[in-house]
């Protein structure tokens, strides 16, 4: 047995994960998905949520990934440094927004553009997109990019060869985590959020718990929905993209 | 929406197997004795109470003023629980459904729209008014019903307060006495005015006051009618609010502090007296001055209930009936913590608890009594708060 | 680029907003100071589950070959792209029922989804870097697993279990809807108390919220670098009485 056990952590995971799921779709029936595509509000919400979870991660992950490289060879304090707001938890960044930027004047009246809130993701994701990749920054072979030098290509074409496709799929992974971690979330959000259009997780934790019994089959509804779309993502990333590069880069190690 | 509660009820069963619940004789027992065998069996035992956490001053009465009375006299530990009063009936929805007969709420402070869903569904103890001692002294009208809603002695009226606005004296020197006066100074002093998004208690309330103020009787008959002036009064402001009005306070609490900065000139709420506290510690501006528009204040009235599988129904009931005592609710309206407005009717206390209330001293942010001669209007059905709820957001702050 | 350069930036970005944090006066909150044996209980709770079932499935990603581990794959890392909070909504009346709402076990199980699939990840990294003929050779050196793993395996894998520790305790200390939803206001977490002081209108107690919040996870940290060192010169010392 030494090469280990996933069958309790399937269990728990997948356990509650396909139960918590099951139950939502119990919940509801084909009217109330039905009334989602005509819900103003909704796609309003789903809008706002995928420009911040997007814009969050695309940033966090170009700071990231230039850091990254530029620690690969080198160590030192501010990698350390770096490392700190991996101790703070997101509800405390959040306070630390609504401590500093509520009060800065630039930022503090165009909070429709939702600086505030993408600030703290960047803040709080940029070290931890950082971490994942650095591992596979120092992994990295030069000799790659030193036999794409001697072979005379564009420097494009040797810096996708000799590190490119063996970071395409880490990169893709911790985006895409951080996207689907930002694009739901409650806290952050609701702590730090305009009053319109909310953030999708504000949006439907509200619709659960606010007023009477009606609207619940919708919060219900809006779950699986996203559950779904995100099932599907997932799947075409797995099946599609993950063979591609593992395909890539087995050639090139063996 | 029947189809739906079928659906739901049905899901229950599925999970549980069976869905029985048992008869319940406890509580026949618990609201059929006498308080003095209650008060007797609840001595050693924990109270939950489930109340908003977002005021300093009432969760200090509550952790300073009522737990530590309560452990002396009836050797009850009170335990506060900050939640969202929409969060707690939501909780007990899916208790109910589940058929949880043994909750963890004891006492649950509660009004307006939650208390008649609450109500609707069934989520409440029984008549638990006619078992406290203490509810004689409560002012009848307050007991009787809950913005238009029945109680049935379901709650016990805990607290009576007006609607009333507060500004810095400082910086308005002229204020509006009415609505379109409001909209006035607004539009001259752009940024330093706003009020709290529709989801929080008093920024639905806001939007209340307008409707009293520009729509007309036979419309606010109707929660299903169209709103369009108040929506279009709203739209008028907008642009002049704190942030331009592209956001706004989530909660009384941000705009609180949004006056005690000077961002804002106004701030708001139910309790005419909540400022005095405020002002006291140095919080909000020494000029605050209080201000009742024309168009009226609306009256409200706050309660505490106990759900229907509270896990200590008697300790609830001991705790409820010490909070309606004349100690608790004069603590309450002075301006050590609070500065609540009483529930009990003066006219049913001794001659001395009568005068430890006119005792207390009004702060010059205390309206006078005659500054509502006229002006106190009743609380709408809990329906608008449910239209305001769900329209302002489409119609005024998209 | 100038490497001080980018030094000073980052430290300068980073620390500055930590900066304000400290309250004018500190007066140790008595309502946060009563949630803390439940926090800490948790953290540890969560941090036990995390390790134990983490390992396990970490090293079977890594090692195990075939559809099967693909799939379990896949499924471990369901809740970190889906929305949790809202499949808990569907989860809560089933706790209801097998009695696990408002009690502390349900929310430890609650808690393992938004952090277990994070455990398994690292723990596969932590493994794959390891090797697995390196791992193999561990096994012919060493049969009993528990000495393997105390003094093989674990100070190799030093990193990966301090990194889960931290993330897990970071992790359970931010969720405030989930636990609010599953634990009912009775499992009292510090979260509880924090999230009302944020949207309310006291500046100090949430200030020192907030040291509390940062604070923990620190002083864990530290907690748990003394005692890899402890362990890892224990082990030194064992192994030097073994050769002698």
């Amino acid at each position: 047995m030494w090469r280990g056990n996933a069958f309790p952590a399937v269990f728990l995971i997948a356990g509650m994960v396909l139960y918590g799921l099951f139950v939502s779709v119990s919940m509801t029936t084909i009217a109330d998905y039905q009334s989602l595509l005509t819900d103003s509000v909704l796609i309003e919400s789903l809008t706002l949520s995928l420009y911040v979870a997007s814009s969050s991660t695309l940033l966090s992950l170009g700071i990231a990934f230039g850091l990254a490289q530029f620690f690969t060879q080198r160590t030192g304090l501010a990698e350390q440094v770096l490392a700190l707001p991996l101790f703070i938890p997101h509800l405390g960044a959040a306070y630390l927004a609504i401590l500093y930027l509520s009060n800065i004047p630039v930022i503090g009246p165009h909070e429709t553009s939702h600086l505030s809130l993408i600030l703290t993701y960047i803040y709080k994701e940029t070290p931890f997109i950082f971490f994942y990749l650095l591992p596979v920054f120092r992994r990295l072979d030069h000799r790659y990019e030193e036999l794409g030098q001697l072979l005379g290509l564009s420097k494009i074409r040797r810096f996708w060869h000799g590190k490119g496709i063996f970071l395409l799929f880490p990169a893709l992974e911790a985006s895409f985590i951080v996207f689907a971690f930002v694009l739901f979330a409650y806290e952050v959000p609701a702590l730090l959020g305009v009053t319109y259009p909310k953030m999708i997780g504000v949006y439907v934790f509200d619709l659960y718990t606010q007023g009477d019994l009606s609207q619940q089959p919708t919060a219900f509804a809006i779950s699986v929905v996203l559950t779904v779309c995100l099932l599907l993502i997932l799947a075409g990333f797995t099946w599609w993209i993950r063979p591609i590069t593992e395909r890539l880069s087995k050639g090139r190690i063996e | 929406m029947l189809k739906k509660m079928i659906g739901v009820a049905a899901t229950g069963m599925l999970l549980a197997g069976c869905g029985a619940t048992s008869d319940m004789p406890e509580k026949k027992n618990v609201l059929g004795s006498s308080y003095k065998m209650i008060e007797q069996e609840a001595q050693k035992t924990t109270v939950r109470m489930y109340m908003w956490g977002g005021d300093d001053g009432i969760n200090a009465y509550i952790d300073e003023y009522v737990a530590p009375k309560l452990k002396k006299e009836h050797q009850i530990t009170l335990k506060r629980v900050p939640i969202e009063t929409a969060d707690i009936i939501q909780k007990l929805r899916a208790e109910k459904t589940a058929g949880k007969d043994t909750g963890v709420i004891d006492v649950v402070w509660i009004n307006g729209d939650n208390f008649r869903n609450a109500k609707k569904d069934g989520l409440l103890y029984g008549d638990i008014a006619r078992v406290l001692p203490n509810i004689k002294q409560v002012d009848a009208a307050a007991q009787a019903s809950d913005s238009g809603t029945k109680t049935e002695g379901l709650e016990a009226a805990w607290g009576k307060v007006q609607f009333a606005f507060h500004y810095d004296q400082a910086s308005v020197a002229k204020p509006p006495m009415d609505l379109n006066e409001l909209k006035d100074w607004v539009k001259a002093n752009p940024g330093k005015f706003t009020y709290p998004e529709v989801t929080d208690f008093t920024g639905n309330a806001f939007v209340r006051h307008v409707m009293y103020g520009v729509e007309s009787n036979e419309t606010l008959k109707n929660p299903k009618s169209d709103f369009k002036k108040t929506w279009a009064y709203l739209n008028d402001l907008k642009p002049y609010l704190w942030k331009e009005g592209k956001t706004y306070p989530k909660t009384l609490a941000q705009l609180d502090q949004l006056y005690a900065k000077g961002d804002v000139a106004f701030t708001m709420g139910f309790n005419e007296r909540r400022a005095e506290q405020e002002v006291a510690s140095g919080t909000f501006p020494k000029e605050t001055r209080p201000l009742i528009l024309e168009e009226g204040s609306i009256a409200s009235t706050h309660f505490l209930s106990v759900p229907f599988n509270a896990p200590n129904p008697k300790g609830a009931l001991v705790a409820i009936n010490e909070l309606l005592s004349a100690d608790a609710q004069l603590k309450k309206y002075d301006a050590t913590y609070w500065g609540d407005g009483t529930s009990l009717d003066l006219t049913k206390l001794t001659v001395a608890q009568q005068q430890a209330f006119t005792d207390v001293p009004a702060a010059k942010s205390t309206p006078t009594p005659d500054a509502f001669e006229g002006k106190v209007r009743p609380e709408l059905d809990p329906a608008f708060f449910e239209v305001i709820r769900k329209d302002w957001p489409e119609r005024v702050a998209r | 680029m100038n490497r001080r350069l980018v030094t000073i930036c980052i430290t300068g970005f980073i620390i500055a907003p930590l900066v304000g944090i400290f309250p004018e006066t500190f007066t140790l909150n008595p309502r946060i100071v009563e949630t803390l044996g439940t926090t800490l209980l948790m953290i540890v709770a969560v941090t036990a589950l995390n390790h134990l079932i983490g390992y396990a499935a970490g090293k079977a990603i890594a090692f195990q070959t075939g559809r099967f581990i693909q799939i379990a794959e896949l499924l471990i890392s369901l809740p970190l792209f889906l929305p949790v909070l809202l499949l808990s909504f569907g989860l809560y009346l089933t706790w209801i029922r097998l009695g696990l709402a408002d009690q502390f076990l349900g929310v430890l199980l609650v808690l393992l989804l938004p952090t277990l699939p994070y455990t398994v990840r690292l723990y596969t990294n932590g493994f794959q870097a390891l090797g697995e003929q390196l791992l193999e050779q561990t096994v012919l050196v060493e049969a009993n697993r528990w000495k393997r793993f105390f003094f093989l395996v674990g100070p190799l894998l030093r990193p990966t279990l301090q990194s889960v520790t931290l993330l897990v305790t970071v992790i359970t200390l931010s969720q405030y809807a989930l636990v609010v939803l599953i634990g009912g206001g009775v499992v009292r977490m510090l979260a509880l108390e924090v999230f009302p002081l944020y949207s309310g209108n006291a500046a100090d107690a949430a200030k020192e919220a907030t040291i509390w919040l940062i604070g923990l996870p620190l002083v864990i940290h530290v907690g748990q670098v003394g005692f890899f060192s402890l362990w890892i010169r224990i082990v030194r010392r064992l192994l030097d009485g073994r050769k002698n």
